[in-house]
């Protein structure tokens, strides 16, 4: 599994961040819900790697396990490893994990308004961190919020630093959110899903922002969301999430061009095209399983078209497909090479 | 998310945005070489404009000397008696008449402040502090150490306020001969009502921190690297202030209040001093034959209650920026 991806340069000794087989439980009085099942991706330095998947597919958790913040109870961690720079996370002390949050990996957030403290000025925020972690005065941490502000372009940064989280609009938002993390020049960030509490136009303007600043900063870029528009226009390579589990592994423009999963081919389907207006939408049949009871084997087989015995009964291995391309279906062959 | 939470939301922004740039526009012709304030400098410099808040620290500042230099406002000694004057009606020699043994009720009102601010303040501070720090461990902590302290705060929850202030009090002067100091008296009140009541504050503070720990900005703040330490100080107490702060200024006249209870059981503070308390109880006989006994410490009472109410109010308006 691990030896299918070879894109993106790097050796895995000198890989930004690797995710291998990450196993994840809630538990609860309810019983257990297998959240995360064998999560593998990983990022370099200077690339964008998107993770799509709908709601529940563990996206935000994978990311949140990464950052060392999931929340236990509930959630424990029963497998895998994540290793930052080739440096274990999982067995890292929480002194250590603390040490690079921030400094080294930074996590920004849908809702930038609850993601901010709202008794507490935007500038106040910022500046906090190079007070505790700089040891810079009170009026030099002020002014490096400003110039903060200043790179995720609001404008008049001098004067806005003394604002409120409620006093910004949407946008101006999440891009303070983005100077927060940014401040002490972490090398990987994950945006977890930045721009769907946003409206389409302020959309566009934080995906170039955040494009912009990956490219300057040359960090990975974790970027997960549910939005195939705006994955292709800055991912550099794809990881799709289904019932906890990578199903598909793809660099953007082959996986748009043909998809090697059948929920991928659905996820496609079902972007709206002008093209096709007046047609009805196409959608993914169903729900996606209960994570306390996921169905055996190949766990989309219930929603999927071309489900057959195989598919109900044997977990689907990844199939390399060559170029760095792998896809967890028994039909993977099949469908890239349609057509 | 809801829409509907999202359709508030933006409302509510909309109308911040606009006000945000009326207060952007004054802040820039006023304050340009300001220095950044946290969050106590700016409520701070919120509730000079508060008229609200000039009036309630203009009472309490009063009545504050009052109690320090009740000699300034009375001439008369509060525990003289003058028995053919007893229960005799408000004059120009005593503006607030006389009690039922001939004492001037206007001194005994200046002198009885004192007894009574400290005790309520006191004891309030007392409820507060104990009642956030172990509300805060609780409700942040979770787990196995918020059940352990919270069945522990229901035990005293669980005492009958005046049963357990007998107990404790009683215990506390068992072996005392003759009249216990008032100093010692007043202290052992206060840490009679802490004892009791903080188990309220400490469950107000557990449950606005369990609501603070689950927002987006501590998941955000753990996510840069904040230490448990800050966490608490900068994001959970400063957004779990507004309840307490409420309970605070409700519970100062209660406290008050529940002096007068313990001393009218003979419990609580004893002759000489003078408390509004004692002087409501005693009045309880005379209400109908001489109201005066009741009205003025009651009337007093009420306003000093209020002045600290409405400090209260002030204090968690200006400690909520949305307010602004």
């Amino acid at each position: 599994m691990s030896a299918v991806d070879n894109r993106g340069g790097g050796s895995p000794e000198s890989r930004l961040l690797e995710v291998e087989d990450l196993h994840v439980e809630f538990r609860s009085k309810d019983g257990t819900a297998n959240v995360l099942n064998g999560v593998s991706y990983h990022v370099d330095a200077g690339e964008t790697l998107a993770v799509l998947g709908e709601s529940g597919s563990g996206k935000s958790v994978t990311a949140q396990t990464v950052m060392g913040i999931l929340d236990t109870p509930p959630g424990f961690v029963t497998g895998g490893s994540i290793r930052y720079r080739g440096e274990e996370m999982l067995t890292a002390g929480e002194e250590r994990r603390r040490e690079l949050r921030g400094e080294n990996m930074a996590m920004i957030f849908q809702d930038a308004l609850s993601a901010l403290n709202p008794v507490f000025t935007v500038g106040f925020q910022i500046a906090e961190q190079f007070r505790f972690r700089r040891g810079m005065s009170r009026k030099d941490a002020m002014a490096k919020a400003a110039e903060m502000l200043d790179m995720v372009k609001i404008p008049n940064a001098k004067q806005r630093v003394k604002e409120f989280p409620h006093q910004f609009s949407g946008g101006m938002r999440q891009r303070v959110m983005i100077a927060m993390s940014l401040a002490l020049d972490p090398d990987l960030l994950i945006a977890d899903e930045p721009t769907t509490a946003l409206d389409v136009t302020v959309q566009a303007q934080i995906m170039d922002l955040l494009d912009e600043l990956r490219r300057e900063r040359g960090m990975g870029l974790i970027l997960i969301t549910h939005d195939l528009g705006v994955v292709a226009e800055v991912a550099d390579r794809i990881s799709v999430m289904y019932a906890g589990r990578v199903v598909e592994k793809a660099d953007a423009h082959s996986l748009y061009k043909q998809p090697g999963h059948p929920y991928t081919e659905g996820l496609m389907e079902s972007i709206p095209r002008l093209d096709m207006k007046g047609h009805e939408l196409a959608s993914i049949q169903g729900l996606p399983p209960t994570l306390t009871n996921i169905p055996p084997g190949c766990p989309f087989h219930p929603r999927c078209h071309r489900a057959e015995d195989a598919c109900r009964e044997k977990v689907p291995e990844f199939h390399d497909l060559g170029l760095g391309r792998a896809s967890a279906c028994h039909f993977a062959e099949e469908l890239i090479s349609r057509d | 998310m809801t829409d509907t939470g999202e359709a508030q939301r933006s409302i509510g922004s909309a109308g911040a945005a606009a006000q945000a740039t009326v207060e952007a526009q004054d802040k820039a012709s006023s304050t340009k070489t300001e220095k950044q304030r946290g969050l106590w400098g700016d409520a701070w410099r919120d509730l000079r404009r508060r008229p609200l808040f000039i009036v309630a620290s203009a009472i309490i500042l009063f009545l504050l000397v009052m109690s320090v230099f009740p000699g300034l406002f009375a001439s008369t000694d509060p525990n003289v008696q003058i028995l053919d004057k007893a229960r005799d009606d408000p004059s120009a020699e005593a503006w607030f008449g006389y009690d039922h043994l001939g004492r001037d009720i206007y001194a005994r009102v200046v002198y009885g402040a004192r007894a009574s601010i400290i005790v309520g303040v006191l004891s309030t501070v007392l409820v507060v502090l104990l009642g956030s720090v172990v509300g805060v461990i609780t409700g942040y902590a979770g787990g196995k150490t918020d059940s352990f302290l919270s069945r522990f705060a229901e035990i005293f929850l669980g005492l009958p306020f005046v049963l357990g202030a007998i107990v404790i009090l009683s215990v506390f002067n068992a072996g005392v001969a003759g009249t216990p100091s008032s100093t010692r008296i007043m202290t052992q009140v206060i840490v009679t009502i802490g004892v009791l009541a903080w188990p309220i504050c400490m469950r107000i503070m557990r449950s606005a921190a369990i609501a603070a720990k689950q927002q987006d900005y501590v998941k955000a703040a753990k996510a840069l690297g904040a230490s448990h330490s800050r966490i608490i100080f900068k994001h959970v107490l400063p957004n779990c202030l507004a309840p307490v702060m409420v309970y605070a200024t409700i519970a100062l006249g209660g406290f008050i209040g529940l002096e007068a209870t313990l001393s009218y059981l003979g419990l609580g503070l004893k002759y000489p001093v003078v408390s509004w308390g004692m002087m409501i109880s005693v009045s309880q006989q005379y209400i109908v034959s001489t109201p005066h006994m009741l009205v003025f410490p009651a009337l007093f009472l009420i306003v000093t209650v209020l002045a600290f109410v409405m400090l209260g109010d002030a204090v968690r308006d200006a400690l909520d920026p949305k307010q602004k």
